[in-house]
């Protein structure tokens, strides 16, 4: 029965999850904002921090927590070695922007069977003590790993908008964008475009390394586990629009309770129904989503 | 329909149809086996080619329409015994209804909004398709009638399964010829090489995007069924997996997308490719596909976008003129 408590507990819930989706989105939504590399690899940029994370914390007993910057300087490198062996090439044999798209789904297919190959089609979970540990706040109660991870979404989404708008560096990151910005004009006005599209796909990469780490404290691991969070991060980008902060947090917002109800209504393992029927409701009626620019 | 793509086909069909015919006689059944399998991912091949290679349509979702044709005819063969054959267009037009599904938000919009919706709807058909366990019986799926006739697209010898599949891809490819030189081929053509310049000569982007799309799902579905017949079991994690949509995708593209014979030529090396594979690995090795996939799909990127057609045709010439 549906009753106060439970809508209660379903909004938290969701609301939290929402947080922690939008610094999930947050590296696509900078490749494909930032720089029009719409990345099918996304996530396995997230599935190979949390492998990562599993094992660390396994072998040194880390805090999953502490694994952070370690994770975020693999991010980089990934973003790193992609944009310059990968991307950029793809983007220069002409064939338009599809054939770019094309590149992240062989690298996307490319990592998944890495995984399955080192790790198996097993089933990891992290033991750590914040998963076990409940917060209640009248009838809303959310597990620790939920709540920090919720907050470290938050710090991570602002400080690197407080980055852009702020540093000269971040400046010219939006100045080079093709969204935002305009490319010909940064590189006219002596922005080296490409080391900056560089710069911005570690970024990128970086930020997934964060999310990889805290999704990790939840989350099973397993090789096809991006699969859902890349499509969850195309769901999220597309309803808060492309290029804006805000909507990340309105679209993963979103996102998150649509999958609360749609585990109560369709079952766990189907909720992905009602979120996926959404999005293509969004794509019909506000393709340039809440907050879009376009 | 010209002589000369006349005379390519006949020289096909009959190189396939002599190649097979031997192999029956010597009792290697197996080669006709896979000769069909090359045969069935060719017609796959060409239908994803409908979409990307005429249209510019990017489709990461191909598996949906497969399996959508497939769980189709085989419900209503098992529930209403309705024969394949019936099957075949009632599966094809249900694989139609999810290309709608996945055009009408977006073929309007530029970019990768098409391919974005393919692989939302590719999932959820999938997850749907589990869900309702009671109708497709879940993850196990099912297993169709082994005491069929052929009146219920069902033979005994692989060579007529052989047969069936030639007759499909050749129909196929006819269709496609037609369709590349028609009025909606050009049309198609024109919006693939510039979409503004087409739009303001007052060609119809939505219209002929979806025809091509449409075309596509249909006959990825007919090809559906024949994938359930032939293999004579569907599960959702056989006919609907997103790898099923990038093999789907991974044979025109190593043929040479948007010609006629580039699928039929990836095909060949693809199924070589993946016998290979199961030769070293025996299924043991997991992802070892997935590596091979993606490794194929990003050097296809880098260094031969045109896929191995175009330096075939060039070798074909050559010899020409040495003659």
């Amino acid at each position: 029965m549906i009753t106060l408590d439970v809508m209660l507990q379903l909004l938290g819930f969701g609301t939290v999850l929402g947080g922690i989706y939008a610094l999930a989105s947050l590296g696509l939504g900078l490749a494909w904002g930032l720089m029009h590399v719409v990345n099918f690899a996304h996530g396995e940029w997230i599935m190979i921090p949390m492998y990562l994370t599993y094992w660390l914390s396994i072998i040194f007993g880390l805090d999953p927590y502490l694994i952070i910057p370690i994770n975020m300087a693999l991010g980089a490198l990934i973003g790193f070695a992609s944009q310059v062996l990968l991307f950029e090439p793809a983007s220069k044999r002409g064939g338009g922007a599809l054939m770019t798209i094309l590149s992240t789904m062989g690298l996307s297919l490319f990592m998944i069977g890495v995984a399955q190959a080192l790790w198996k089609q097993t089933f990891y979970s992290l033991p750590n003590p914040y998963i076990d540990t409940y917060l209640a706040m009248g009838p809303v109660s959310i597990s620790e790993a939920h709540m920090i991870a919720f907050a470290f979404s938050c710090i991570a989404i602002s400080a690197i908008y407080l980055f852009f708008k702020k540093t000269l560096i971040g400046k010219a990151i939006l100045a080079t964008s093709e969204i935002i910005g305009d490319p010909e004009a940064a590189s006219i006005m002596g922005i080296n475009t490409g080391k900056i599209r560089v710069l911005s796909m570690m970024i990128a990469g970086a930020s997934t390394g964060i999310a990889g780490t805290l999704i990790a404290t939840f989350y099973y691991i397993y090789p096809n586990v991006g699969i859902t969070w890349c499509l969850l991060a195309f769901v999220i980008v597309i309803m808060g629009g492309l290029g804006s902060f805000q909507g990340l947090f309105i679209g993963g917002v979103i996102v998150g309770i649509l999958e609360a109800i749609g585990s109560l209504i369709l079952g766990s393992a189907h909720s992905y129904i009602l979120v996926y029927a959404v999005y293509l409701l969004f794509l019909y009626l506000r393709p340039k989503g809440l907050m879009g620019r376009r | 329909m010209d002589l000369k793509i006349l005379k390519i086909f006949v020289v096909m069909a009959s190189i396939f149809l002599i190649f097979s015919s031997v192999f029956r006689l010597l009792n290697m059944y197996y080669v006709v086996y896979v000769v069909t399998l090359i045969l069935l991912w060719a017609y796959l091949g060409q239908c994803w080619n409908i979409c990307y290679g005429y249209a510019g349509l990017l489709s990461f979702g191909h598996a949906a329409f497969l399996g959508v044709g497939a769980y189709t005819s085989t419900l209503l063969l098992i529930n209403y015994n309705v024969t394949p054959w019936i099957g075949m267009l009632i599966g094809g037009g249900a694989a139609a209804l999810i290309g709608l599904i996945m055009g009408i938000p977006t073929l309007k919009l530029r970019g990768a909004y098409f391919a974005l919706a393919t692989i939302a709807v590719a999932e959820m058909v999938r997850l749907i398709t589990l869900k309702l366990d009671f109708i497709t019986n879940g993850p196990l799926g099912l297993l169709l009638p082994t005491n069929l006739s052929p009146l219920y697209f069902y033979f005994e010898d692989t060579f007529h399964w052989f047969i069936v599949s030639l007759a499909m891809l050749i129909a196929l490819l006819a269709i496609s010829y037609k369709l590349e030189n028609s009025k909606l081929g050009m049309a198609l053509r024109a919006v693939k090489e510039n979409e503004a310049a087409a739009a303001s000569l007052g060609v119809s982007l939505f219209k002929y995007k979806m025809i091509a799309l449409l075309l596509s799902a249909f006959f990825t579905g007919v090809g559906g069924v024949f994938f359930a017949q032939f293999v004579g079991y569907i599960r959702p994690d056989i006919v609907l997996p997103p790898e099923r949509s990038d093999e789907i995708l991974l044979v025109p593209l190593l043929g040479g997308t948007g010609t006629l014979l580039g699928p039929v030529i990836g095909s060949v090396i693809f199924i070589a490719l993946k016998h290979v594979f199961l030769a070293f690995f025996g299924g043991g090795m997991a992802g070892a596909y997935l590596i091979l996939y993606g490794a194929l799909i990003m050097f296809i990127v880098l260094f031969m976008p045109q896929g191995i057609y175009p330096y075939l045709s060039k070798i074909l010439v050559r010899c020409k003129l040495k003659a």
